[in-house]
């Protein structure tokens, strides 16, 4: 199981709060919709460690987190946000960062960025800096250094959303390959991509999960 | 010439010497400040742009005190020398640096400090990513502190006392020649004084862009 989440519950100052009564995801690709507005993105920033709120159990991979050890567990999953955000650095860099704070070798670095690229099209961009390049393109900038370091978990908000037809079924045939040894979870308005890549989809609503499709 | 070339090599060391320590404090000190969350964080924000404004003859003051005979450091006799004048001018540069680098450090996206984490960065490695997408604010704030102490005369002639052949640098020397009336040596003074911001200036830009135009690893 990779995540096994009883009663987790976050709030904003703001007062919105989500609540999750039970989350059970095995390695798979789980899908995740509802209104804008419904705590998909929060609940995915929980998911990826990033905010902490406060639960009865949350196990990932089997194990009760540590919340004094967040650091260590968000090294094991990866959370790719709507809207691309990346470094004032080159493309290259861009995907290689993951790989440079894990210190990997600058060859590893080098193949491991060079084959990412290949996957996503983008090896003509690798020496292009980031404002130089569409968004379209930065979007599977994005994607590619989420993926590039193979972590446990890849948590995707929106990931084909500003991108073409043909980039958007690139990339979904890119998650249903990588899905056999990463567990994913997608966040998407887009209703039938979610029928297309996952084996469990489930609904968001007013800050709760609340029935699978 | 030899005495302006002299005074101006002078010149060089303490302001050079002076701008790299208060680089090295005041930069690390500003991404620590960014970084971390503590109580008294607002009033050392508060305090450091308060004091960027410090008149240099007050610091001069203080830095007199401090190292005049009957002062606390006192012994050390250091009063009328280049190491009091270049304390002098970190004490006038660092808060400069430090408010022009966390202005700088601060305006970056939270969304991008998020993006550090989840992508496995450490603490330290989301600060070197907060310093580097800054580098261009960083070369702002050294410039401009250069630019301060650079022209600064109040403070390093109470300190130095403009000596000749031991504190006398380019700005206390066109005070001197000036009221001497030798204007053709305080002119020449001030043309190198600009000649050496003017180099320092490039020096830094021209690191500054190549650092920028770095890549990596490209095959």
């Amino acid at each position: 199981m990779v995540y096994q989440i009883s009663k987790l519950q976050f709030s904003y100052d703001s007062g919105f709060t989500l609540f999750v009564d039970e989350f059970l995801m095995q390695n798979s690709i789980v899908g995740i919709t509802g209104p804008s507005g419904s705590g998909k993105t929060t609940f995915l920033l929980n998911l990826a460690f990033l905010y902490t709120g406060k639960w009865e159990s949350f196990k990932f991979m089997g194990k009760e987190i540590d919340v004094d050890d967040l650091s260590s567990l968000r090294k094991r999953v990866t959370y790719v946000p709507q809207h691309p955000i990346l470094f004032r650095r080159t493309v290259f860099e861009n995907i290689a960062y993951p790989l440079k704070v894990r210190r990997f070798s600058h060859e590893q670095i080098r193949k491991k960025v060079y084959s990412i690229a290949e996957n996503f099209r983008i090896q003509d961009l690798l020496n292009k800096k980031a404002w130089q390049i569409s968004g379209g393109q930065a979007k599977r900038v994005c994607l590619a250094r989420g993926f590039v370091f193979e972590p446990d978990v890849v948590l995707l908000d929106e990931p084909t959303s500003d991108l073409d037809e043909d980039s958007g079924k690139l990339i979904e045939q890119f998650i249903l390959d990588v899905s056999s040894r990463t567990s994913i979870v997608v966040v998407s308005h887009d209703k039938q991509q979610l029928c297309r890549l996952c084996s469990n989809i489930l609904y968001m609503e007013k800050g709760r999960l609340l029935h699978t499709l | 010439m030899s005495e302006i070339f002299e005074i101006s090599i002078r010149s060089i060391y303490v302001n050079c010497t002076a701008i790299l320590i208060s680089t090295f404090v005041a930069v690390p000190l500003a991404l620590i400040v960014d970084f971390f969350g503590f109580r008294s964080k607002r009033f050392v924000i508060l305090l450091f742009q308060t004091l960027t404004g410090i008149p240099p003859v007050l610091v001069g003051l203080l830095v007199y005190l401090l190292f005049s005979r009957k002062g606390p450091l006192g012994n050390l006799g250091l009063l009328f020398t280049s190491t009091a004048m270049i304390l002098a001018q970190i004490l006038i540069a660092i808060p400069i640096i430090f408010s022009i680098c966390y202005s700088h450090f601060s305006k970056i996206d939270e969304k991008l400090r998020v993006i550090m984490k989840t992508l496995g960065a450490t603490g330290f490695q989301q600060m070197m990513g907060v310093f580097r997408e800054s580098s261009v604010g960083v070369v702002n704030a050294i410039l401009t502190a250069f630019g301060r102490i650079v022209g600064e005369v109040g403070a390093v002639m109470i300190v130095g006392g403009n000596i000749a052949g031991r504190t006398r640098i380019l700005t206390t020397s066109i005070v001197l020649y000036t009221n001497m009336g030798r204007f053709d040596d305080a002119i020449m003074a001030g043309a190198v004084l600009l000649m050496i911001a003017f180099s320092v200036n490039v020096l830094i830009t021209v690191f500054s862009d190549s650092m920028e135009k770095k890549k990596w690893y490209t095959r």
